[in-house]
């Protein structure tokens, strides 16, 4: 079930009336909650909740007995066990193949001629998300930052809450658990907040995300018969396609997450208006970022050491990101060149601090936003070709052939994205695109009526969200 | 419930009134003709117009009719088997049959199977069946999720998929390209070319006439188009040029566990019906001959001589005369198709 599916239409009014008649009982809200929660993603392929089920035990096993461990060595045991169990079951459903395909590659590079039977293993969706949630939960317990929860049930809520399930936020227990573990009441404010969102997602996911896929996926497959122009345009169409689509599924969970009451984490902060690689990157998936940040970069060292050592550590974390994408040597590529891009900061030293809010526009901000959002479209060729081969050759075809003209429909959906991003801008500094418009009610609603029309007018094309893969 | 709740969920229908009065022409105008009764669900000659699920319009035919007319022999089938003229195949059928199109866009072995099965568990007789098969047709086993013109009509869907099919309709309906192609087509009654282009959404110009009682359409505008040398110009001749593109070739095996499972249903109910069942495996422009793997299941289970491969190269493919475009041979192929088999065919199972 994806939210841009009639099933979804169905199931989040009566997931909504249901729960709200349990307004008085919280506990029996979060029973409800786990079940259509493992219904939702029961509905994407059902012989999966086993394994979702199986992290959740681990999980919440494990942090009990590191919670009940007197002695740090024990704790870190417990802790060990629970990483190592999660990141086999995640190695195996996503990673076996690549490996072994690797391993292969590099034993006929020196010789040895081998051969590894490789298995067909679909990817269980969004295994990499909750991976990650039950991992910093354990870990967190393991440093005492938070106690273990009792409650298997609140902490199996915590786990899959379907709207964050499939493709984040990525929710820290410290946020969003003690919000299972208290009464909620229903906000008006909230839940109308939370509407205004999910209408923004989908104008995001499909105005413009699904009407970029076509264009894309035609200079992507085919990019040695196109002309520069075109692949130039296929080029910032995907950098417009992903931000779209990801952002719109976060800002529609978060949506959603509203009218139950929940707050989740925000995962994007307007990307596209930073003036530096390493701004766009504290935009950009937060909740991933905030993730590696805190659970890998840091216990690497973090920047409190030699330069060289920040590097080193600040490759490792993105080659690690690209990693958690894909099971695929391009997005390791992609994450490693992402972090090359950090190492002027770093060598130069300046510790820049960067604000929430985003200053009004200048003619050095414009132009450094432009620079950055191109440097961050040529990396992200690597991201969306199907090799690093393909990504090469995309950019030396875009380099090499021949100028020529673009179609009224690219110039059409150019025209449309420059349009979210004005709302964007607009509203740069409030917590979404729709949350602080300053217009007469009736201006209002005109305006909320364009966005429908345009969803409407954009909509039966039904791309695939590009984050349920990873 | 809280008052809260009641305020926001009165307001979300407030602000949403827009769309409850476009639910309410939907309901009126009902373009898709799939909320209201129709006898018939192409009055007149039809030079174009809204396109319906033709799958829905088949089930919906056959019960609004099964009790005057007794059908008991049906013509399943992709868009494909919509040129075999039910008058043609009569002549092979014994002289109380009733035969009835059962066809629909894009069908897939699941819907060719729920209808038969449908037609079992509503009494229905099936005493003749021609089932014109593809690869496509073969290898389908799931029907479309998103496609209003291919998606299962409700007679043969559960529960929610039904609904699917109704909102997806209406969804359909709401999109503003096609509202307004529909109101400019109701003012003017010309179909304009940005109408056409996209088959989802807007219209259709296929120029037919129609007979309700067999649910059959008569291509005779376009047969006359052909005859009078003006159908197959420059633009439509040059489509033909892309084909063969692999001559020889052989399509993949399109029966797996799943498609057994249900030819096996299909075989049980006409066992049961002690139906004369034929299937043609279709004569493609194409050039593709369909894998013998297939041919063979199908044989094994419906027996030797009710098995027809018209697929791979032939008189009819090596002429594009034979053909309105890549994808649909005419009813000129279809009736001799039909002769070849019924010269030494039995009738009886």
């Amino acid at each position: 079930m994806t939210f841009d599916s009639f099933d979804f239409a169905l199931f989040l009014p009566l997931a909504f009336i249901a729960y709200w008649l349990l307004a008085a009982h919280f506990k029996w809200q979060n029973v409800l909650v786990l079940a259509l929660s493992y219904f939702f993603y029961a509905c994407s392929d059902y012989r999966f909740l086993a394994l979702i089920a199986s992290t959740t035990l681990i999980s919440y096993s494990c942090a009990r007995l590191i919670d009940n461990s007197a002695s740090k060595s024990h704790r870190r045991l417990w802790n060990m066990v629970n990483i190592v169990a999660n990141l086999a079951i995640l190695f195996y459903f996503k990673y076996f193949n690549f490996f072994a395909e690797s391993v292969e590659a590099m034993l006929n590079a020196v010789g040895i001629e081998s051969t590894f039977t490789l298995s067909r293993i679909i990817l269980p969706i969004g295994i990499s998300f909750y991976t990650f949630q039950a991992l910093s939960y354990t870990i967190d317990v393991t440093h005492r930052r938070i106690k273990a929860e009792r409650s298997l049930i609140a902490y199996a809520t915590y786990i899959s809450f379907f709207p964050q399930l499939v493709a984040g936020p990525i929710e820290r227990a410290s946020d969003l658990l003690p919000q299972f573990k208290r009464k909620r009441t229903f906000d008006y404010a909230l839940a109308a907040d939370g509407v205004r969102r999910m209408l923004w997602g989908f104008f995001k996911k499909m105005a413009i995300a699904d009407s970029c896929a076509h264009t894309v996926n035609v200079c992507f497959a085919d990019y040695a018969q196109c002309n520069s122009i075109m692949l130039f345009c296929g080029m910032i169409l995907f950098s417009i396609q992903i931000y779209a689509d990801f952002s719109g599924y976060s800002d529609i969970a978060v949506g959603c997450a509203q009218l139950f009451g929940i707050r989740l984490s925000d995962n994007f902060r307007c990307p596209y208006f930073a003036t530096s690689i390493t701004e766009l990157w504290r935009r950009w998936h937060i909740t991933l970022t905030g993730w590696f940040r805190d659970y890998v970069y840091i216990p690497l060292g973090g920047s409190r050491c030699r330069k060289s050592r920040i590097i080193f550590n600040t490759i490792i974390v993105f080659a690690l990101s690209g990693l958690w994408h894909g099971a695929q040597w391009h997005f390791v590529v992609w994450g490693v060149l992402n972090g090359i891009l950090f190492i002027p900061d770093i060598i130069s030293g300046k510790k820049k601090r960067y604000a929430d809010c985003i200053a009004p526009i200048s003619p050095t901000r414009l132009l450094n936003m432009l620079l950055t959002f191109l440097l961050f479209s040529l990396i992200i060729v690597f991201f969306r070709a199907e090799s690093i081969e393909s990504a090469c050759q995309y950019l030396f075809c875009m380099a090499s052939a021949g100028p020529g003209s673009v179609s009224m429909k690219i110039l059409a959906i150019l025209l449309c994205s420059a349009f979210m991003i004005w709302v964007e801008w607009l509203n740069r500094n409030c917590r979404h695109a729709l949350q602080c418009i300053k217009l007469p009610a009736i201006g209002r609603y005109a305006f909320y009526y364009l966005i429908i029309f345009m969803i409407l007018w954009n909509s039966g094309k039904y791309t695939q969200f590009i984050y349920f893969q990873f | 419930m809280n008052r809260d709740i009641l305020r926001f969920i009165t307001r979300l229908l407030f602000y949403s009134l827009p769309i409850l009065v476009l639910t309410a022409i939907y309901l009126l105008i009902d373009p898709f003709k799939v909320t209201g009764h129709y006898d018939n669900f192409y009055p007149g000659t039809t030079n174009g117009g809204v396109a319906l699920n033709q799958g829905y319009v088949s089930c919906a035919v056959y019960q609004n009719f099964v009790q005057k007319y007794h059908y008991d022999s049906f013509i399943f089938g992709n868009s494909r088997s919509l040129y075999y003229p039910v008058a043609k195949w009569e002549q092979y059928l014994d002289s109380c049959s009733t035969p009835l199109h059962m066809s629909a866009s894009s069908e897939t072995l699941l819907g060719l199977t729920r209808k038969i099965e449908w037609i079992d568990k509503s009494g229905g007789v099936l005493r003749n069946v021609l089932i014109t098969a593809d690869n496509n047709l073969l290898s389908n086993v799931e029907a479309s999720k998103t496609d209003r013109l291919a998606m299962l009509p409700p007679q043969l869907a559960g529960t929610i998929d039904a609904l699917r099919f109704q909102f997806q309709s209406f969804h359909v309906f709401m999109m503003p390209q096609f509202f307004f192609a529909v109101i400019d087509y109701t003012i003017s009654g010309k179909l304009k070319p940005y109408m056409i282009h996209d088959r989802q959404k807007l219209m259709d110009e296929d120029m037919f006439t129609y007979d309700a009682v067999h649910n059959e359409m008569n291509f005779s505008l376009m047969e006359k188009k052909i005859a009078d040398d003006v159908f197959y110009d420059q633009k439509r001749i040059d489509m033909f040029m892309d084909f063969p593109q692999s001559p020889d070739s052989i399509s993949p095996v399109a029966i797996g566990e799943r498609q057994m499972e249900l030819l096996q249903s299909i075989s049980s109910i006409v066992k049961k019906h002690h139906t004369n069942i034929v299937w043609v495996i279709n004569p493609l422009y194409d050039q593709i001959r369909i894998n013998p793997a297939d041919v063979a299941t199908l044989k094994k289970l419906f027996g030797e001589n009710n098995v027809f491969d018209f697929s791979g190269p032939n008189k009819w493919n090596a002429d594009y005369h034979n053909y309105y475009e890549t994808a649909h041979y005419r009813p000129i192929v279809a009736c001799e198709v039909l002769d070849s088999i019924y010269r030494h065919h039995s009738l009886k199972p």
